[in-house]
C-alpha cells in the first residue's frame, strides 16, 4: 500500500491509500478519470497516468472543467 | 511514458499524442495555427474580437493570437461581466492583467447595463437552468460588442470537448440542422448584424487548454463558474470525459464525423438556410419577430416589476 496526500480545490486535503503506486491508481481511487484531472507533484512536475508515485508524497489534483 | 518527440518524460497523453512540456507547447500552438490556416479563419488585416472571460481557455487563446497575429491584425479582447460575485470580478482582474501584459486592448460590457440585473439576481427571480439564459445574453452581447468595435470575426475559445458536447446534445435533442451549423466557423452566411464566430481551439481538448495555461503560468482561476454543471450539458460533459478515458479519440471522432456530415450536407444547407429576420425591438438578426435576448429582456422586465 502507498499513502499519498492529495490536495484538491473541492475536497481540500485528503490522504489516499492505493494498492499500486501509479497516478492511474490514484485517479481511480478518487473516482475520476484521466481526461478529467491533471496531477501535479510538489515540485510542479506534471504526471501522466502511468507515472509512479512515492509513498508519502503530496500531489495536487486539478479538475479539468468546462468554461473559461 | 516518454515524449514521442524526445526522451523526456511526457506530461500529457491524449489522442493528439504524448508530449513533454517543450513539445506540448510547440504542438499546441502549431495545431491552433494549423486550424486557423486550414479553415482560413483569420486573414491579414482583419480585426479579431476575442471573447475573453479571463479564464483558462480564453486567456490561452488570447496568448496564442496576440503572439502570432498582433503585428498584422487588430486584436481586441471583449469581456462580458455577467455579475457573478466572487467569480467574474476575480477573472476580470486577471483578464485586465494579461491584456496589459500582452499589449491587447480590452473592453468590458455587463448584463446589469443591458438588462438591469446581474446574473446573481437573475437566478433568484427567474426559474430554470441559469446557463440557458446566460448563454442567450452572452452570445447577444458578444456579437453586439464585436459589431460596435468593427470586428471582422469573433474568436471564442471553444475546444474539442465543448464541440463534442454540442454535437451530442443536438443529436439527443434531434436537432440535426443545428448540429451541422457547428464547426470551426459559424455564421458564415453573410448576414448583416452578425459577426462570424471562429474556434481556433476546435481540435484541442479541454485538458490541453488547461495544461497549456498552467505551464505558461497563466494565472487563471482554476475553478468553474458557480452555476456550471446544472442541467443536461453537465451530464453530457462528464460522460464525454469518461468515454475519452476508455476510448481515446472519442471526442475527435465525434467532431470529425460531424464535419464530414456537414460537408456532405453543405449544398443542402445553403438552399435550406432559414430566413433571417431583424428583431423588431433591437434590429439584431433573429429567427422570429423578437430575438432571443429581447424576449429574455422582456421576461426580466416583467419579473422585476412583480
Amino acid at each position: 500500500m502507498v499513502k499519498i496526500t492529495v490536495n484538491n480545490i473541492n475536497f481540500g486535503e485528503r490522504v489516499i491509500e492505493i494498492e499500486n503506486d501509479t497516478a492511474a491508481d490514484l485517479i481511480k481511487a478518487l473516482g475520476a478519470n484521466d481526461d478529467a484531472v491533471i496531477i501535479v507533484g510538489e515540485g510542479g512536475e506534471i504526471f501522466t497516468a502511468d507515472r509512479k508515485l512515492k509513498d508519502g508524497s503530496r500531489v495536487n489534483v486539478i479538475d479539468v472543467f468546462s468554461g473559461g | 511514458m516518454l515524449c514521442q518527440s524526445c526522451n523526456d518524460y511526457a506530461i500529457i497523453s491524449t489522442s493528439n499524442g504524448r508530449f513533454c512540456k517543450k513539445h506540448f507547447i510547440k504542438t499546441f500552438e502549431s495545431r491552433t495555427l494549423n486550424t486557423i490556416k486550414h479553415y482560413n479563419l483569420i486573414r491579414r488585416g482583419e480585426t479579431i474580437a476575442v471573447a475573453n472571460s479571463g479564464g483558462k481557455d480564453s486567456l490561452s487563446l488570447l496568448y496564442v493570437l496576440s503572439r502570432y497575429f498582433l503585428k498584422k491584425n487588430r486584436i481586441i479582447s471583449i469581456t462580458i461581466d455577467e455579475g457573478i460575485a466572487g467569480y467574474r470580478d476575480k477573472t476580470i482582474d486577471t483578464m485586465k492583467e494579461y491584456c496589459n501584459k500582452w499589449g491587447v486592448e480590452y473592453k468590458t460590457y455587463s448584463y446589469k447595463d443591458f438588462t438591469g440585473v446581474t446574473m446573481d439576481i437573475l437566478t433568484k427571480i427567474r426559474k430554470g437552468i441559469p446557463c440557458a439564459a446566460c448563454g442567450v445574453l452572452r452570445r447577444y452581447m458578444l456579437n453586439s460588442a464585436a459589431l460596435e468595435n468593427h470586428a471582422d470575426k469573433l474568436a471564442t475559445a471553444h475546444n474539442m470537448d465543448d464541440e463534442a458536447e454540442n454535437i451530442l446534445m443536438d443529436l439527443f435533442q434531434n436537432d440535426f440542422d443545428k448540429m451541422i451549423r457547428l464547426g470551426p466557423e459559424s455564421g458564415i452566411a453573410a448576414i448583416t448584424g452578425f459577426v462570424p464566430r471562429i474556434k481556433p481551439f476546435l481540435f484541442i481538448s479541454e485538458k490541453e487548454t488547461m495544461l497549456f495555461s498552467i505551464i505558461n503560468s497563466i494565472n487563471a482561476l482554476h475553478t468553474p463558474c458557480p452555476y456550471a454543471g446544472f442541467g443536461f450539458r453537465g451530464t453530457v460533459a462528464a460522460k464525454i470525459k469518461e468515454l475519452e478515458s476508455i476510448s481515446s479519440r472519442s471526442k475527435r471522432n465525434i467532431v470529425e464525423r460531424m464535419l464530414a456530415l456537414k460537408k456532405l450536407y453543405q449544398t443542402n444547407l445553403q438552399t435550406k438556410h432559414k430566413k433571417i429576420l431583424s428583431c423588431t425591438r433591437c434590429g439584431a438578426p433573429a429567427a422570429s419577430e423578437l430575438c432571443e435576448a429581447c424576449v429574455l429582456k422582456q421576461q426580466i422586465e416583467s419579473l422585476k416589476s412583480v
